[in-house]
């Protein structure tokens, strides 16, 4: 019990050191801007796909599941604000760090591990290429800006989804839907969901690295440390979600 | 090796316990946002709180300013409500100011309005006692308006019906709103008024005439003033009329006393007016004259039937016949 | 040995170098000079300390005690900015090539060039990478990801890429490992003409006796954490001693 309370607490404190680490280099040159590009366009490209299908069906299927109740209140009027509401705030950043958590998560912590079990993050320190800009820095800023970028992809799709199905079960024309979803949402709405999804791309990159660059257990380490990576970034989301909610409160007064 | 793992868990320890205090934190400036700002306790009791609840909003003049804090039960028809003010609006709110009951719209939390009081009076400090206005609960306020709209129902209904009489032409108001015969009517009263004044001044121009005829000993009037034999008569005449005014007097008299006694009973009247025997006798004759009418027109089929007249009446027939011939 | 030191400056000179991992001890009190352009095979069984020796050469790894000085300059005493510098004159070849796997030969090749241009100023990264490829006969794959390549041909890669910055001093982990001898000892030649091309200093870490005999003017015997046994093949092949023995049979 104590060793699992210790470990726990051990993991949390090399996760701290890690991310203070990231926040003391990422000021300063070289700047591998190269790869900040490459990394930018692999998350986002390759995730797109996958994120928009489940932001496509999350839309579809909380407006079937939401209709029959609204409708019984005689508020189908109010669909699209419903819909909008809670996908821009909490539907849309949570399926999409979660996503995200599972496939570049996972890709990044598998990926680091297998290149520090074949030394080329040793490599590359020899080369005089700082790994942890080349590698960590890189990839923790590819997501916490392109997993912010995905989530606004996500609400989009997921309403396109909704509206098709408020199109076809009740005859609302695609301009009215959008029209009243954006005369119900305002930036309160935005931005804060915004903002955490920025948290949520960190907190990917910055668990999917340190478990990577921290591997240490040859071959067999790199699928228990993709797994890891995954555990502890979902659970991280859903934290940094919840502390997010407290704090909008606060400003927002939702 | 040893020292550094230490080191680090000691770090990982310290980051939770940061996080999970900076969650508490978050949320509990989140539940009540005076958490950090300097506020003051006043508190106030009611009678019915209807509700109201530890966390319900206090507005001042419609600003939230605070919140309750408790509300406790201190006898059977006492509750306290203590209320955490900011202490920035201190100042605004006097010794006199008044603590109500109030709801956040139909559907709303319950909250605690504070209405500022005199501007003379001193403002309030820490821990005072507010005085408190029990409103009237929602229920009261619904039943009370549910009798007004009773009432103007009723109104509204008696007015309908009066004004849908009007329309179909019943009753007196009507009559003077509709009918033009009234109008001529009244017209030719005020014409007949006109001619009347006139007459009377030409009449009171002839007797100016007569008076000057009678001071100069002239006319009818000059001789009965000035023959002494006549004069005798008048004053017999006289003596007459004044025995006979006496005696109307005395009728009058009677008869005012006989009013009065109705006045003052009135059962005679009634017992009068109700009399069966009265009314019955009123039937009779009813019945006789209705009598009398058909006989009357029995008499005239006999006499029709007659044949001295039968002619006339056949003629009548034939003209009659005539007439729709040519229509 | 003295007059030497003055001529050249020694490649490696390692004095009681003390390494522990935890409470356990890897290297102890082990002593090694490599003059420039000698070629140092060190031999040890599995877990002795030859790999953590060299990365403590290069910095990889930080000694806990003892003497480093590499290419004239104390390792433990350098700032990150000195070691990268350092680093720019030391070839490292990895045990299992380490070759980028994103990436392909041509940018593995290029990636040490990218942070060390000072040092190669003037030469287009084109012709160095042409030039390195065709020492280790490998012009053709130039386009290919490390995923195609075979496991001798990745080695080869891989020592162009040390070659690359033109270092004076070459170390090599397991050069020969997972090979099988016929290319071992393709990979082991190749060395050796490699240290005579560029007139680098190396040590090469193996526990491959034919690979050490052909690339080691000097043999090195690691054991108990210590330099157990040095001089040339044919000397430590002659000593009778059970633990240089048994490296032998």
């Amino acid at each position: 019990m104590i060793n699992v309370l210790r470990n726990f607490f051990l993991t949390t404190g090399q996760i701290s050191q890690f991310t203070a680490r990231y926040w003391r280099e990422v000021w300063f040159p070289p700047y591998e801007f190269q790869e900040l590009l490459k990394q930018c366009f692999f998350i986002g490209n390759k995730s797109l796909a996958l994120v928009g299908t489940t932001g496509f069906i999350m839309g579809i299927v909380l407006t079937l599941q939401t209709r029959p109740t609204l409708i019984e209140f005689g508020a189908q009027s109010w669909m699209p604000a419903m819909v909008g509401i809670a996908i821009v705030r909490e539907i849309g950043p949570v399926i999409t760090a979660l996503i995200c958590a599972g496939k570049v998560g996972s890709g990044i912590g598998a990926e680091l591990a297998s290149m520090k079990v074949t030394e080329q993050i040793d490599a590359m320190e020899v080369s005089g290429t700082n790994p942890f800009k080349f590698l960590v820095i890189t990839r923790v800023t590819a997501t916490m800006i392109m997993i912010p970028a995905l989530v606004v992809m996500s609400d989009v799709i997921s309403l396109l989804g909704s509206a098709m199905v408020e199109n076809i079960k009740g005859g609302v024309s695609f301009t009215l839907y959008f029209s009243k979803v954006l005369e119900f949402l305002d930036f309160s709405d935005l931005i804060p969901s915004i903002i955490k999804s920025f948290f949520f791309g960190f907190a990917i990159g910055i668990i999917g690295c340190y478990k990577g660059y921290t591997s240490s257990r040859g071959t067999e380490g790199v699928g228990r440390t993709a797994n890891e990576a995954v555990v502890i970034a979902s659970l991280l989301v859903f934290i940094l979600d919840f502390i997010a909610v407290l704090v909008t409160d606060i400003f927002y007064e939702l | 090796m040893e020292k550094t793992t230490q080191r680090t868990v000691r770090l990982g320890f310290m980051v939770i316990l940061a996080v999970t205090v900076f969650t508490v934190t978050v949320y509990l400036i989140g539940q009540k946002q005076d958490l950090f700002r300097q506020t003051i306790v006043v508190s106030v009791q009611f009678n019915n709180v209807n509700g109201l609840q530890a966390g319900n909003n206090v507005r001042f003049s419609g600003i939230n300013v605070g919140t309750v804090v408790a509300v406790t039960i201190l006898s059977d028809s006492v509750i306290e409500v203590k209320m955490r003010l900011r202490e920035s609006v201190r100042p605004f709110i006097k010794k006199d100011a008044v603590a109500s009951v109030g709801s956040d719209g139909l559907m709303g939390n319950m909250l605690v309005n504070i209405s500022p009081g005199t501007p003379a009076a001193a403002p309030i400090e820490n821990n005072d006692r507010l005085r408190a206005f029990s409103r009237i609960k929602t229920d009261d306020i619904l039943q009370t308006l549910n009798m007004t709209n009773e009432n103007a129902a009723m109104l509204t209904h008696n007015l309908l019906a009066v004004t849908e009489q009007i329309q179909h032409g019943e009753g007196t108001l009507t009559y003077l709103l509709y009918d033009s015969n009234l109008r001529l009517d009244l017209a030719g009263s005020i014409k007949n008024l006109r001619l009347a004044v006139h007459q009377t001044n030409t009449l009171l121009a002839n007797v100016q005439h007569i008076v000057k005829q009678a001071e100069q000993g002239k006319g009818m009037v000059g001789w009965l003033l000035t023959d002494t034999t006549t004069a005798g008569q008048v004053a017999q005449t006289l003596a007459h009329l004044d025995r006979t005014s006496a005696r109307l007097s005395q009728a009058s008299d009677s008869l005012s006393s006989f009013v009065s006694r109705l006045n003052r009973d009135p059962g005679l009247v009634n017992a009068l007016l109700r009399d069966t025997t009265i009314k019955t006798d009123f039937q009779k004759t009813l019945r006789n004259l209705n009598e009398s009418s058909v006989k009357l027109n029995e008499n005239m089929e006999a006499m029709r039937s007659n044949f001295l007249f039968r002619g006339y009446f056949k003629k009548k027939e034939k003209e009659a016949k005539k007439e729709q011939g040519n229509n | 040995m003295n007059s030497e030191q003055v001529q050249l400056p020694a490649a490696v000179s390692i004095r009681n170098l003390y390494k522990a991992f935890g409470t356990n001890p890897v290297l102890r009190s082990f002593s090694l000079e490599v003059a420039a352009g000698e070629n140092v095979a060190v031999m040890g069984k599995s877990g002795s300390g030859k790999s953590v020796l060299i990365k403590c050469i290069i910095g990889l790894e930080t000694i806990d005690e003892g003497d480093l000085v590499v290419l004239g300059k104390s390792v433990p005493g350098l700032s990150p900015r000195e070691l990268d510098l350092l680093r720019a004159d030391v070839g490292f070849q990895f045990q299992g090539s380490a070759l980028y796997d994103s990436m392909t030969v041509r940018e593995n090749l290029e990636f040490p060039l990218r942070r060390h241009q000072e040092k190669m100023k003037g030469l287009r990264t084109d012709d160095l990478v042409q030039e390195a490829l065709s020492s280790v006969g490998l012009l053709h794959a130039i386009d290919l990801l490390p995923s195609e390549l075979s496991g001798g041909m990745k080695k080869r890669i891989a020592l162009a890429r040390t070659i690359i910055m033109r270092p004076k001093l070459i170390l090599y982990d397991e050069p020969t490992s997972g090979l099988d001898p016929i290319t071992g000892r393709e990979i082991s030649r190749l060395i050796v003409d490699i240290q005579k091309q560029y007139r680098a200093a190396s040590i090469v870490i193996t526990h491959d006796l034919a690979c050490a005999r052909i690339t080691g003017n000097q043999l090195v015997i690691l054991s108990e954490g210590r330099n157990y046994v040095q001089g040339t093949f044919d000397e430590v092949a002659g000593i009778t001693d059970p633990v240089v023995h048994s490296f032998f049979t």
